[in-house]
């Protein structure tokens, strides 16, 4: 600092206190704006990132890697190696697959939603979200009793399909609840962006509304469709509970049929009393990490070149399916889609509530302990990711080093789409030998769920930063704010919604999270881990859907409380 | 308030030099416009003086103290971008009020500067609106205020006027220039807009290619400006080649092809020089009446402007010639009359011919 400032003396009498005070403030505030203050801060903050969150995450490919002789012993015990590749197929396979749907039918009902105006449009968007407040497990209970057909579950309610009992098709139909609000979101976003009027040039240069969509809007939006992929695939393959729980009801793990979060899930369960489980589950873990990152890659790659076909124009054909019989179709089997496939399955499990039998009570102690510590370990989380992740962010969008912004904005991405089980077996592995530092289960897993919900804060933030000139920055500071000053007054004001909705996703996802959970700790019973228990281990569906029922209304609560607080700082901002 | 002195200034970008060595003073409450075409470091030069670019080389000092590497909140400066960027969360009031809240002023001296500087835009009735309810107009006013409640000894302003309609301009420019001449503030004024500059500068610097090529009070540079360059970009043109021959009482006599013009000497210039003289100080008349110094031609092109008559006429002498009389004086022309074009003695500059060929000269990056 060169010369110090002097602002015009505080003429206050009688009030040395309240001057003391503020002299107090103003030597922290120029304290906290020395350029070195900023270094050290942004250091620590990049520091945290790699050392805390990445080098974690990936930790347990280096661990393979360097015990390979124990993993070919893995690879020569058919009872163990014979379980991992139908187990990553259920996991891949079904992952794509459900991303290719969601894509098809959420692509009508996102034009709707910003295209069109309709009465309810607002209820409309929160029946989209809705299936996002049930927890996985509980969306696996739903799914099996409304497809399912199985012996495991005695009381159908009626209305319910019995229709297959095949472990794809039931993933899909389960990862389908758990999916489709993503993909609607994403493209709508990105569609919210893209300019209504050129299409309206193209329908005046004479195109047809399906033309003019098809050949200027859709390929404006491939970065909408990329994210949305990464969104599903990631959510898809990063699911342990729902898809124990519907593997479970539906017979097949009794068959030895597992995905490759189910498998890991599986084997940490069993691995304290058969410790030759442990490079299995480390090898199982290492290969859904690459495979998961090569799909990253590949998505981002295909979103940059993929080619919508656009050459071959049929007018005549477009024409007639841009109006008449075909839009109307096509909405109607969007909507049926939504309600038959996404909405009932979902809530499916309340009709149980009235049909089956009432076993005994469910036991409230352990309901709100879960409770409790899943809702300690998402607010912690929360509060970690939007300390270091909206510095982060800010680093990535306004740092001097632009190839470094984009080196950390690309690998933002790793921890959201590695399958958050097997995150959790890396980050036990990295931090099983270092119980001082990190001295709890619950610590552990708190870690954990930094690592994949980390990226919603930065994401949504990076977003909203991209969006705001700079201008506005540089003239507060000429303004004379100091940099603290300049993001309390100027920056965060400006991001803070898109701040609210990146907290909100991570907390929503810290709450539904098994896999990492169950990966970390076995002790620790968050609420998703308490249903996946009731269904998987004691049998009492009733008691898990009378959970699902109360922890719907608390969730709801929970998201309505977040949003009032945050939006009464604002009036007072 | 507070006298500026640029020293050997200059900034790069990667490869690309955007300002090369700029010495400059700018005097205490002086109001100083920078002239100069898109792209050729004025915004970079405002952002440098800003504190917002390091400059690779160079200093700054305000009132004798160097400010070159302090960081913008110590400089006393209030920058106003083209865009305004008022804040779009706060209301006029917080925007005015948030120079003085950052830097920790007393409430009761924050308030009373605010609410004299709202007055003066004929804001403080609108104080509780938020940016987007203010029409354009507005909008710029309240970034002013801001500025100017900055209390700043220096204030840079950033194609001020760029982003409202024609009208509203030129309106506004005159109330801009009034109330910064009130307050006193030094002032340091971009734009790529000639008739802005010659409207509201004390003195006019014009910037080409990150070089500072011309300082000096508006009326001088616009009509003894150094270079072709400078010339052009003040008031369109025409330039042609002649050589020189001393003459009388001041004057000297130029030669092109078979007509002769007088012209006003210039020290240091002889032999072939390059003639130039503005379009709108071309008068025109019919042949037969001809009189006075000029050239005659056919019209070639005619455009209606309203005050003015734009003509292109083609000269055996000197090609194209452009000029733009005055409409009352000139209504009668049409397309393929036969005209005479008048070149006042007074009008015509003379410069050295230009070594790389006049396009290059007048060329705008």
């Amino acid at each position: 600092m060169g010369i110090p400032e002097s602002p015009p003396e505080a003429n206050v009498p009688g009030a040395p206190a309240h001057a003391a005070a503020t002299d107090r403030r103003a030597r922290l505030l120029r304290l906290v704006s020395t350029r070195w203050s900023l270094r050290i801060w942004y250091g620590g903050i990049v520091g945290f990132f790699f050392f805390l969150v990445l080098l974690p995450t990936l930790f347990v490919v280096g661990y393979v890697l360097a015990d390979w002789g124990s993993v070919q012993t893995v690879l020569a015990d058919p009872t163990k190696s014979s379980l991992i590749l139908p187990a990553l197929w259920l996991s891949f396979g079904v992952a794509l697959t459900v991303a290719a749907l969601d894509l098809v039918a959420g692509l009508p009902i996102a034009w709707l939603i910003v295209r069109h105006d309709f009465r309810g449009k607002s209820w409309f968007n929160t029946l989209i979200d809705s299936p996002l407040v049930v927890t996985t497990a509980g969306l696996g209970f739903s799914v099996v009793l409304f497809w399912g057909a199985t012996s495991k579950i005695t009381q159908f309610p009626p209305g319910a399909l019995g229709l297959t009992s095949s472990p794809f098709l039931i993933l899909v139909f389960l990862h389908l609840t758990t999916t489709f609000p993503y993909m609607v979101r994403s493209l709508a976003a990105i569609l919210e962006e893209i300019d209504v009027e050129y299409e309206n040039a193209a329908r005046a240069a004479g195109a047809s509304r399906l033309t003019a969509a098809r050949t200027i809007t859709l390929p404006m939006f491939r970065s909408g469709m990329a994210t949305g992929l990464l969104l599903v695939l990631a959510k898809a393959l990063s699911d342990t509970g729902g898809a124990l729980t519907a593997l479970t009801l539906i017979g097949a793990v009794d068959n030895n049929v597992f995905n490759g979060t189910g498998l890991i899930g599986t084997w940490k369960s069993r691995v304290a009393t058969d410790p030759a489980l442990q490079p299995a589950l480390a090898f199982v873990s290492a290969l859904m990490i690459v495979l998961s990152l090569v799909l990253l890659v590949g998505v981002k790659y295909i979103a940059v070149r993929l080619k919508i076909p656009l050459r071959r124009v049929r007018p005549k054909v477009e024409r007639n399916l841009s109006h008449g019989a075909f839009p109307r179709l096509r909405d109607i089997g969007a909507m049926g889609f939504l309600v038959f496939f996404i909405l009932i399955p979902s809530f499916f499990f309340l009709t149980f509530l009235a049909v089956a039998t009432p076993s005994e009570a469910l036991d409230w102690d352990r309901f709100w302990r879960a409770v409790g510590v899943s809702f300690l370990i998402g607010g912690v989380a929360t509060a970690i990711d939007l300390a270091t992740g909206v510095p982060l962010a800010i680093l990535i969008t306004r740092g001097k080093f632009r190839r470094f912004g984009k080196l950390l904005d690309a690998l933002v991405n790793i921890p959201y789409i590695v399958p958050s089980a097997a995150l959790g077996i890396s980050l036990s592995l990295f931090w099983g030998s270092q119980k001082a530092i990190v001295p709890s289960d619950i610590a552990l897993v708190t870690l954990a769920h930094v690592a994949f919900t980390f990226p919603f804060v930065v994401r949504n933030a990076v977003g909203a930063l991209e969006q705001l000139d700079s201008a506005t920055e540089e003239t507060a500071r000429t303004l004379g704010a100091r940099p603290v000053q300049v993001f309390q007054r100027v920056l965060f004001p400006a991001i803070r919604p898109a701040i609210l909705a990146g907290s909100i996703m991570a907390f929503t996802r810290s709450l539904g999270e098994t896999g990492a959970t169950q990966a970390v700790s076995t002790s620790t019973e968050t609420i998703p881990l308490l249903i996946v228990n009731l269904i998987i281990k004691t049998k009492d569906y009733y008691q898990a859907a009378l959970a699902e029922l109360v922890l719907l209304f608390v969730s709801f609560a929970a998201i309505l409380g977040l949003r009032l607080v945050l939006e009464r700082r604002r009036g007072h901002g | 308030m507070a006298e500026i002195v640029l020293e050997r200034l200059s900034k790069f970008f990667g490869p690309k030099r955007a300002l090369r060595d700029v010495d400059l003073r700018i005097r205490d409450g002086e109001y100083l416009v920078v002239l100069g075409p898109s792209g050729a470091g004025k915004t970079t030069l405002l952002r440098t003086i800003a504190g917002l670019l390091d400059p690779d080389g160079g200093r700054i000092l305000m009132d004798g103290r160097e400010v070159t590497r302090l960081p913008p909140y110590e400089r006393q400066v209030a920058f106003m971008p083209q865009t305004y960027s008022l804040f779009q969360h706060m209301s006029v009031w917080e925007n005015t009020t948030f120079s003085p809240t950052v830097k920790g002023w007393p409430e009761g001296e924050r308030d009373l500067l605010a609410r004299e500087m709202l007055s003066m835009v004929h804001l403080i009735d609108r104080r509780e609106a938020f940016p987007r309810e203010l029409s354009g107009g507005m909008q710029q006013r309240c970034a002013l205020a801001r500025a100017l409640a900055a209390d700043a000894e220096v204030l840079l302003l950033d194609e001020p006027l760029r982003a409202l309609d024609a009208r509203l301009r030129i309106e506004l420019r005159a109330e801009l220039r009034d109330l910064i001449r009130h307050v006193g503030t030094t002032t340091i004024h971009v734009t790529h807009d000639q008739e802005e500059a010659l409207v509201l500068a004390d003195r006019i610097a014009v910037l080409r290619n990150g070089e500072l090529i011309e300082v000096g009070p508006a009326e001088m540079v616009y009509s003894r400006p150094s270079s072709p360059f400078v010339a052009n970009f003040l008031g369109e043109m025409n330039f042609f080649e002649a050589r020189s021959f001393p003459s009388e009482g001041g004057m000297v006599r130029l030669v092109a092809g078979d007509t002769n013009l007088l012209a006003p000497k210039r020290e240091g210039l002889e032999g072939t020089v390059l003639a130039g003289i503005r379009a709108e100080s071309c008068g025109v008349q019919a042949q037969e009446w001809a009189a006075g110094q000029g050239l005659e031609g056919v019209v070639k092109r005619r455009l209606f402007m309203g005050r003015r008559i734009s003509l292109e006429v083609q000269t055996e002498q000197v090609g194209l010639f452009k000029a733009k009389p005055l409409t009352a004086q000139a209504n009668w022309v049409k397309e393929g009359d036969p005209v005479f074009v008048v070149l006042p003695a007074e009008h015509i500059l003379l410069f050295p011919v230009p070594k790389g060929g006049v396009a290059a000269a007048l060329e705008v990056e």
